[in-house]
């Protein structure tokens, strides 16, 4: 037997390529900082894919922990923080070396969190103890545990840090913590499986998404009632395939965009009417959503089809999709 | 005496096996759940009895579970078209692809798992041009009929898998019928050295085997359904991206 090529060649070639595209990545780190990146964490391949929001091009692949989930940038986009559930902490990444900064405590199975909006401290849902722990993301210390719902998943905060609302799949409620005390203000029922809070910036609304009801409660903050039941229906889409996971609000307040997981779309709801004004397709199990930091752009982790969709949120419009790595969860972009 | 104790167990299993209706009634016979007390100034809705097996608001919009399915990825049925086209509605199409011979030619080719994606792309590409001002209505046609044949053959797989549980469950009754039929006949030295009880272990030993490497190939099967809805929403992205 014979093979086409000697076996050493191939390797030889791919380190020079490897060499070359290390030499590429150099370069591009010595120019200005100011481009815009976005970070993709791949829970199939314990790594973190980092774009370039120029070029549109995977500058590098971190590896990470096991399983990278949620993920967020702190406020100034310095720090990268990644869920690393398989592994039981929280890594802190450096958004331009891209080398890991620092490990913070998290309690088991952290699924996704939430940054105080001043930079810290971090709440963290545990999935696997039916906890909210708190942690200082300076000191790295545990400050708290909020016991919450069996399975909690969804972590939204508002615009002052005031209140947090957690969501638990299983018991199907959002949770309203007061932050100043670490205490449940309000349990507010829910349909099944929430996984995401989404607070708008004038407080006056948080959108929880349900992925088996397959709907999404919008929920008034200071009342605790719920003021709309968002439903979902596409032409061509049987009803158990729409499931809402992903919701993001524009900054304006204006427009959110809710991911529909295996209906493989992303619903564009105007806040105030709360109509569905379009369905937009994007990649296979839409799971996470994340804006650029002028919000031109909004960014989808397909986790089936292992890319990110990007929609420009001027038009509506989905405008390429960028292949990363296996099962991408979380996406987060910053300046 | 033991009678009290009996009961209960026969209601707990029963409340076991009626799942949620029951539970919330067994947690309220028994005693208080921690988490159910509300302190003076908490919230209005307590967190409830710790019980998973609660019934859940919109609950039911979820697919019973289903004893028949093997594999650890959901069971999806199925596919609809608007998970993957965003074009006009495929009812007509998915009628009269057939009828056109060009789209009938193409559509058993980019199906197929072994034409690359690369090839797909090509021969999409030439469709596209040869279809001229007809462009955006053949190449409807031609996700229609790709579609069409994925579903069905994705749903033959979903069929396939299913029959192979009900198959692996019949096995396992029968290994451990077979066992505990060995077990109560392993008596003394002499049965168990017999020919005839030795023969009986090993046809025990071989459906084991039988059993776990059905298993271990059901892992690969598992993962076509996901395969074929893979490639359906590549070959509509691909015709999509062709259409003004």
């Amino acid at each position: 037997m014979t093979t086409d090529a000697p076996p050493r060649r191939p390797s030889r070639t791919a380190r020079l390529l490897s060499a070359g595209a290390a030499a590429a990545a150099l370069l591009a780190f010595a120019g200005p900082a100011s481009a815009e990146k976005i970070f993709v964490s791949n829970e199939r391949d314990h790594t973190m894919s980092v774009i370039d929001g120029a070029t549109l091009k995977v500058v590098e692949t971190i590896k990470t922990g096991r399983r990278p989930r949620g993920i967020t940038a702190s406020p100034d986009g310095k720090l990268i923080y990644v869920c690393t559930s398989d592994d039981n902490r929280v890594e802190v990444y450096d958004s331009t070396t891209h080398k890991l900064v620092k490990t913070l405590p998290s309690g088991p199975d952290p699924e996704l969190f939430v940054l105080h909006p001043s930079g810290n401290p971090l709440y963290i849902a545990n999935e696997d103890d039916n906890m909210v722990t708190i942690v200082d993301v300076n000191t790295a210390q545990k400050l708290a545990e909020v016991p919450v719902g069996v399975e909690p998943e969804g972590m939204g905060i508002s615009p002052d840090g005031k209140i947090l609302v957690n969501t638990s799949e299983t018991t199907s409620m959002a949770h309203f913590i007061d932050t100043a005390t670490n205490q449940i203000v309000e349990n507010v029922v829910v349909d099944s499986r929430p996984r995401v809070a989404e607070f708008r910036a004038d407080n006056k609304q948080v959108w929880v998404s349900a992925e088996v009801g397959g709907t999404v409660s919008v929920i008034d903050p200071a009342t605790h009632q719920i003021l709309k039941k968002i439903t979902f229906e596409i032409p061509g889409v049987t009803a158990e395939a729409i499931q809402p996971v992903g919701v993001k609000i524009t900054k304006d307040g204006k427009t959110a965009f809710v991911a529909l997981g295996p209906a493989n779309r992303v619903a564009v709801v105007d806040t105030e009417t709360f109509a569905v004004k379009k369905y937009l397709l994007v990649g296979q199990r839409v799971w996470q959503l994340a804006f650029s930091p002028d919000e031109s752009r909004l960014y989808t982790t397909n986790g089936n089809s292992n890319d990110i969709s990007i929609v420009d949120v001027a038009s509506d419009k989905v405008t390429k999709s960028v292949t990363v790595g296996r099962s991408p969860w979380g996406a987060v972009a910053v300046p | 005496m033991t009678t009290p104790l009996r009961r209960l167990t026969a209601a707990a299993l029963a409340a076991l096996l009626a799942g949620a209706s029951l539970a919330p009634q067994a947690f309220a016979q028994g005693a208080q759940a921690p988490a159910a007390a509300p302190a003076a100034d908490g919230p209005k809705t307590p967190l409830p009895a710790p019980t998973p097996r609660a019934a859940q608001p919109g609950g039911d919009r979820r697919a019973a579970a289903d004893p028949d399915w093997p594999c650890i990825q959901p069971k999806v049925g199925a596919l609809g078209y608007g998970q993957m086209w965003s074009g006009p509605p495929l009812e007509q199409a998915l009628e009269t692809w057939r009828q056109d011979e060009a789209v009938a030619d193409l559509v058993p080719v980019i199906v197929a798992r072994r034409t690359k994606p690369e090839e797909a792309a090509a021969a999409i590409d030439k469709f596209a041009k040869d279809a001229g001002a007809e462009k955006n209505a053949k190449l409807t046609l031609l996700f229609a009929g790709a579609f069409e044949e994925l579903n069905t053959t994705r749903s033959a797989i979903l069929a396939g898998i299913e029959r192979y549980a009900r198959k692996q469950r019949a096995l396992s009754e029968k290994i451990k019928q077979e066992s505990l039929k060995l077990a109560s006949e392993r008596k003394d030295m002499a049965t168990q050295n017999s020919p005839e009880f030795q023969q009986k272990e090993q046809a025990r030993d071989w459906d084991t085997r039988i059993y776990d490497e059905r298993s271990q190939a059901l892992t690969y099967v598992c993962e076509s359904p996901v395969i074929l809805e893979q490639l359906a929403f590549t070959l509509g992205r691909e015709i999509q991206a062709r259409m003004d």
